[in-house]
């Protein structure tokens, strides 16, 4: 048993160090603030942070700049699963959800113009709660988050074609008075 | 009832007096009472001893007693008197058979002699006769031979002549015959010739007949079918006969629904269908036009 | 004498004609089509009436796919009275039926609109009727004219005085409007019941023609309201959080069903209208929405991806096992109930295409009734011989009804505007 402390242990710190060495591959801005008291106080931290995240004040949520504006996530035809791509994006919304308890978001869920309204309703949402499940397993509180669904009655674009219809199929991030 | 005890008890009791009352004021007994027979005439009724009676009855008894053997004595006594009779009866009668017995059988006797004496005078007189006849009738027989040799030689000679003439008149006759016979058979034949054509040409007329209908039935079927909009909901178990009435030109002039389907709008449209495919094509061919005057069309969507 | 005899048995000999049975033939098939018929344009008598009574009648009828009215100008005459008519004349034209009728002006703004229907071939009159009617119930008054004409010639109840409510939605400065509207049958004299700047979906009828159940997003999400068409009074019937969705009435209107994600996934439930007691019918981890009850309420038809992709699936009013009825195509959605209950107009998507079909309860068969691309919603007439849905033409959504056999399809160009979710009336009570 002590030996499998002391290998815990070792990759714990092992961990810490490798994150407090890493370079920020998506942040912007130099200045960081501390992840929180719930990772604990840690050695060697740098401007660059944790995950390379960038601002996560609320401030940032009205800088076009700022990774945060990227609201919107898309689906392929008939599915609620979140893309490979767009998950780094999920967690950074978490991130921020999760430094900013006080700030809330409405997950929007949308379909294409395809098939029953009222089904495409219901996968409108399932698709929200795709995301949300997602914010939650990344520690959001569930008070932050609500969902709803458009369906495929709000379009991004009126348009008839594939083109069209893949840029309605999607969750927008709405962040409550921002 | 608890609270006036008297009064009641008083009540019970009076009522139970009158119950009593009415029970035996009534009379229980059947009201049906066994009437007296008026057969009989009214009965003196005597004061009698029983000791007295007794005796009286022995006495009766006895008397009754007597009465009866003397009675059987006298039955009895009669009753040998009848026996002996019949047997003297008898007797007498056995007596007198068998007399008679024996007259009978001398009768008969004597009558068998007579017979035989008969009998033999008429044998002699039987012989005598037969001798006589047999020499009359050899005579007789040896001319009736030589008759007869006679006329058999002439016979057989007319015969022989007879037989000639005959043969040679069939003969005769039997050629005529032969003629006649050959041209009856070659008109015959003729006749049938005729009548096998006729039957051939009728027959062929026949079939082109129908060959003839069964075109027209198909050319009318057709029409009607291309003429007929047939109602979308009606299902396939929906069917209806309607008899047309045409006239030479094969125009509608009538029709009649004789068996409806049952929907309104489906008889409607087998109407329609049939007035619409007016004038229906009808053979050229007057006699097999008559077969199409009048025709009866069965709408059976179903049965396709 | 003997040359009479002769005759005599010639001619009987030759009458084989008589002596026969008549000669039968068979009729196996028929064509499919519509019936033709000739509806004259209706004489006026005194003042000329703001509606073409005849107009709306031949179009009603031929919009029923049944019958095929005369082009007005091929008609070869044109009689309003019985003595006019010469019935050799029109079996000439190849109609089976004439209209003839009259509309005549009263004092007052009133009309009294006269008609006959003829049998053309047995030239009699098959029915006729005398009607009041003002200036603006003169098209409802010929849509009567039109289901008296139907009933008489086909059998079955006309749904041409009917109504059918759908949403309109149109943009207006850049910004999106939307309406719930009532319509006749045909399209014509529409009145708005409802207008919001957020989304209005599915219209429901109650089954006494008088309330209608919709979806609105005024409130920023989903919530279903019950509206009373004449009064205009509504009430919110079920705004839980999640999805409230796809409202339908029980046949009895004694309850609905409904879609309610307030379990976290959408799922069907029976709301109970008097006491709004609520009870939970499905339990899939898939989207179950767009309930409709039977119409003898025994069992309800909803959507269901539980299998992977939408079907249709049937269960118990009560809740229990869901048994799945689509096994054509990858899409199957949006069922409404033919009015006799042994067919389903559904959305069926195939090859890209979304397209209208019937599906036969008894006998399995789906038959593809529209030709469009984006087609959905549809709603059978109450009389089941129709089925009106929304289509699309060009860049706009509109209006499109087909004969329930798919026969005849006719496009409703309305208005202005994108027009989808048309749900047909129940029949009118007072017949």
């Amino acid at each position: 048993m002590k030996l499998v402390k002391t290998v815990a242990v070792a990759m714990v710190m092992a961990w810490i160090a490798g994150c407090s060495s890493t370079g920020g591959t998506k942040g912007g801005d130099v200045a960081v603030e501390d992840r929180g008291a719930a990772e604990g106080a840690y050695e060697g931290a740098t401007t660059t942070g944790v995950g390379g995240y960038g601002d996560l004040s609320v401030e940032s949520l009205s800088d076009p700049n700022s990774p945060l504006s990227q609201r919107v996530i898309y689906f392929a035809y008939d599915s609620s699963e979140v893309a490979e791509e767009d998950r780094p994006l999920v967690e950074m919304h978490a991130a921020f959800l999760a430094a900013n308890p006080g700030v809330k978001v409405s997950l929007e869920g949308h379909a294409d113009e395809r098939g029953a309204r009222e089904y495409n309703i219901g996968l409108g949402d399932h698709r929200a709660q795709s995301v949300r499940r997602m914010l939650e397993l990344q520690g959001v509180a569930a008070e932050q988050v609500s969902t709803v669904s458009y369906g495929e009655e709000k379009p991004a674009v009126e348009g008839h074609d594939e083109s069209a219809w893949a840029m309605n199929r999607r969750v927008e991030l709405v962040y409550v008075g921002y | 009832m608890r609270q006036h005890p008297r009064p009641f008890i008083y009540a019970l009791l009076v009522h139970l007096v009158l119950l009593a009352v009415l029970i035996f004021s009534l009379d229980w007994t059947s009201t049906v009472k066994p009437s007296t027979s008026r057969k009989h005439a009214p009965i003196q009724a005597v004061a009698v001893d029983a000791r007295q009676l007794d005796a009286e009855l022995q006495r009766k008894q006895q008397l009754e007693e007597q009465k009866r053997r003397a009675e059987q004595d006298k039955l009895k006594r009669l009753e040998e008197q009848k026996e002996a009779e019949r047997k003297k009866v008898e007797e007498q009668k056995r007596q007198a058979e068998l007399k008679r017995k024996q007259e009978q059988e001398a009768k008969r006797k004597a009558e068998a002699e007579k017979k035989r004496q008969s009998e033999l005078a008429l044998k002699k007189k039987a012989e005598a006769e037969k001798k006589r006849t047999e020499e009359e009738a050899r005579k007789k027989a040896e001319a009736e031979k030589q008759r007869k040799e006679e006329e058999a030689r002439k016979k057989t000679e007319a015969e022989k002549k007879r037989k000639e003439e005959e043969a040679r008149k069939k003969a005769e006759a039997e050629q005529k015959r032969k003629q006649e016979e050959a041209r009856k058979k070659a008109e015959q034949e003729l006749q049938a010739r005729l009548a096998a054509e006729q039957a051939r040409e009728a027959a062929q007329r026949q079939s082109a007949m129908q060959r003839m209908v069964d075109e027209y039935v198909l050319y009318i079927q057709e029409k009607v079918q291309r003429s007929w909009i047939r109602p979308p909901s009606s299902g396939s178990e929906l069917s209806c006969t309607v008899e047309v009435r045409l006239i030479p030109s094969g125009e509608v002039i009538d029709a009649q629904i004789v068996r409806s389907s049952g929907n309104p709008a489906f008889d409607r449209s087998v109407e329609a269908a049939v007035f619409k495919a007016s004038p229906l094509p009808v053979p050229p061919d007057p006699d097999v036009m008559e077969q199409f005057r009048s025709l009866r069309f069965e709408f059976k969507p179903g049965a396709a | 004498m003997k040359k009479i005899w002769l005759s005599i048995v010639t001619v009987v000999l030759c009458m084989p004609g008589w002596l026969q049975a008549a000669l039968t033939i068979e009729i196996t098939q028929g064509i499919e089509g519509a019936v033709p018929i000739a509806v004259v344009p209706f004489a006026t008598i005194g003042q000329p009436a703001p509606e073409n009574v005849a107009q709306i009648i031949a179009a009603d009828l031929a919009r029923s796919g049944r019958f095929a009215p005369t082009a007005e100008q091929d008609l070869i005459a044109r009689p309003s009275e019985v003595a006019q008519v010469r019935f050799q004349d029109w079996r000439t034209l190849g109609v089976d039926s004439l209209v003839i009728g009259k509309v005549e002006s009263l004092a007052g703004g009133q009309y009294r609109v006269q008609f006959r229907v003829f049998d053309v071939f047995r030239a009699r009159q098959l029915t006729g009727y005398s009607l009041p009617a003002s200036a603006d119930n003169l098209r409802h008054v010929a849509h009567r004219i039109a289901d008296i004409i139907y009933e008489q010639l086909t059998g079955e109840p006309g749904a041409f005085a009917t109504r059918i409510a759908y949403v309109i939605s149109e943009s207006r400065n850049g910004e999106k409007q939307y309406q719930l509207q009532l319509a006749d049958s045909d399209g014509y004299n529409p009145s708005t019941l409802l207008t919001s700047q957020q989304p209005l979906m599915s219209p429901a009828w109650s089954p006494d023609g008088r309330r209608l159940a919709y979806v609105s997003f005024e409130k920023g999400r989903a919530s279903i309201f019950v509206q009373d068409i004449g009064t205009g009074q509504r009430s919110e019937l079920a705004s839980f959080a999640g999805i409230n969705g796809a409202p339908s009435w029980s046949p009895d209107g004694r309850s609905m069903v409904l879609t309610l994600s307030r379990d976290g996934n959408p799922e069907i439930y029976r709301l109970q209208l008097n006491d709004k007691k609520l009870t939970r019918l499905t339990r899939s981890a898939g989207i179950d929405t767009e309930p409709v009850f039977a119409p003898d309420g025994s069992s309800i038809v909803f959507t269901s991806d539980r299998g992977g992709s939408p079907q249709l699936y049937r269960m118990p009013v009560a809740g229990g096992r869901a048994q799945r009825v689509t096994f054509e195509g990858s899409y199957n959605a949006s069922a409404d109930f033919s009015p006799d209950g042994r067919s389903l107009a559904l959305v069926h998507g195939e090859g890209g295409r979304y397209q209208i079909a019937t599906l036969d309860l008894d006998t399995r068969l789906l038959r593809i009734v529209s030709d469009g691309r984006l087609d959905e919603s549809p709603s059978y007439a109450p009389n089941g011989s129709m089925i009106i849905y929304a289509t699309e033409t060009g860049r706009r959504g509109v209006l499109a009804a087909v004969s329930s056999d798919g026969r005849f399809r006719q496009q409703f160009s309305l208005r202005e505007g994108n027009v989808r979710e048309p749900v047909w009336s129940p029949m009118p009570k007072s017949r």
